[in-house]
């Protein structure tokens, strides 16, 4: 099972960066997520944005690429990607091999400092990307837990969930 | 598994993983279709014009909070087609639980071994541990003539103690009692990890 925890001072450390970007860029917003298409942290204007849903596809995107780089004899996947609409453009960028940094940002908006500044952000997430991978995979390293029969409760509780209408 | 203690969520990726056109797709439409909206986000489904899935299909259910813990699963369709065999991997990546759809015509017999064969390959390159991996059997299209009995998929599919449900999608029987068995027992398998 891969593991990560994002305890509230990682989040908190996580949103500070990512609204520096968005300070400095003036982008619409900034999306953290890992390479199997979990949304890990959001800023910005995200309102009628259905983050976690661009989280899986910018995850499937990269996936893609990296096939790409791979058949054109890369190394490594590409490091950037940008998608240039007419309103909005999306630039990606790749931290170490297992997170995702995605920057919304709109037209006007100068591509060259996005691209600076999420490359900037990009470092400093990589350097704390370890801790979210390594909390975990020590027994009682994190403070907080599961809540016991945690998956008991969520068991009785699915029948009304899933009920067929 | 991505646990966010600022937000109180658990986020569990469910793959549905099995040979082209089993059933799938299906079994996240009449999810989708038969789910409170509330509770659900919409169907994502990159397909080709033939209406075969390409990459995936993406559909996340909440299930309110559990003891101050929100669950959310992300439910991943993989493409059945072989020439996206690279696709499967990828949508691989991260899962916390697999529901295998196979399908139960006579004909597809060759097929649900050959894709169970792959999934094991897949596990195996990602550094997956198939024993300890929630994985639940579905056996899909029970509503059709030609099927083989589920006494003969379980051998053929090596299905000893894993469970399996007798399903058809396209009619809703045993799709929810799938995601349930799935999900409990990725919920178990976070309990005792956390």
């Amino acid at each position: 099972m891969a593991r990560l925890v994002l305890s509230e001072a990682h989040s908190d450390r996580v949103e500070k960066i990512l609204r520096e970007l968005l300070g400095k860029t003036g982008a619409r917003c900034a999306i953290l997520a890992d390479i199997s298409g979990q949304l890990l942290a959001v800023e910005g204007r995200v309102k009628g944005l259905d983050t976690t849903v661009l989280a899986a596809l910018i995850a499937g995107n990269v996936a893609a690429t990296a096939e790409m780089a791979r058949l054109l004899g890369e190394r490594k996947h590409f490091q950037i990607l940008f998608h240039q609409g007419e309103e909005h453009n999306l630039h990606l960028g790749a931290i170490g091999t297992s997170f995702l940094l995605a920057v919304v940002f709109s037209v006007q908006t100068q591509i060259g400092l996005v691209r600076l500044f999420a490359m900037r952000a990009a470092e400093e997430l990589g350097k704390m990307a370890p801790e979210w991978e390594s909390l975990v995979m020590v027994p009682g390293a994190s403070t907080q837990t599961v809540p016991e029969d945690f998956a008991q409760t969520l068991a009785d509780e699915l029948d009304n969930f899933l009920k067929q209408e | 598994m991505l646990i966010n203690w600022k937000l109180r969520e658990i986020n569990l990726k469910i793959v549905y993983y099995g040979p082209a056109l089993s059933g799938k797709t299906t079994n996240l439409e009449f999810i989708h279709a038969h789910t409170n909206p509330k509770m659900r986000g919409d169907l994502v489904s990159l397909k080709t014009r033939e209406d075969r899935t390409i990459f995936f299909d993406f559909l996340q259910i909440e299930l309110g909070a559990i003891k101050g813990l929100k669950p959310k699963f992300q439910l991943y369709t993989v493409p059945g087609q072989t020439y996206y065999l690279a696709t499967r991997k990828v949508v691989l990546q991260g899962c916390d639980g697999v529901v295998f759809v196979a399908d139960s015509q006579r004909e597809r017999l060759a097929e649900n071994c050959a894709t169970r064969v792959n999934l094991l390959t897949n596990w195996r390159d990602l550094g997956i541990d198939a024993v300890r991996m929630p994985l639940i059997y579905q056996f899909n299209k029970c509503d059709l003539p030609n099927i083989v009995a589920p006494e003969t998929l379980r051998a053929a599919l090596q299905v000893d103690t894993t469970p399996y449900f007798i399903a058809s999608a396209t009619q809703g029987t045993g799709v929810f009692e799938t995601l349930k068995a799935i999900i409990n027992a990725v919920a178990a398998r976070v309990q005792t990890q956390i």
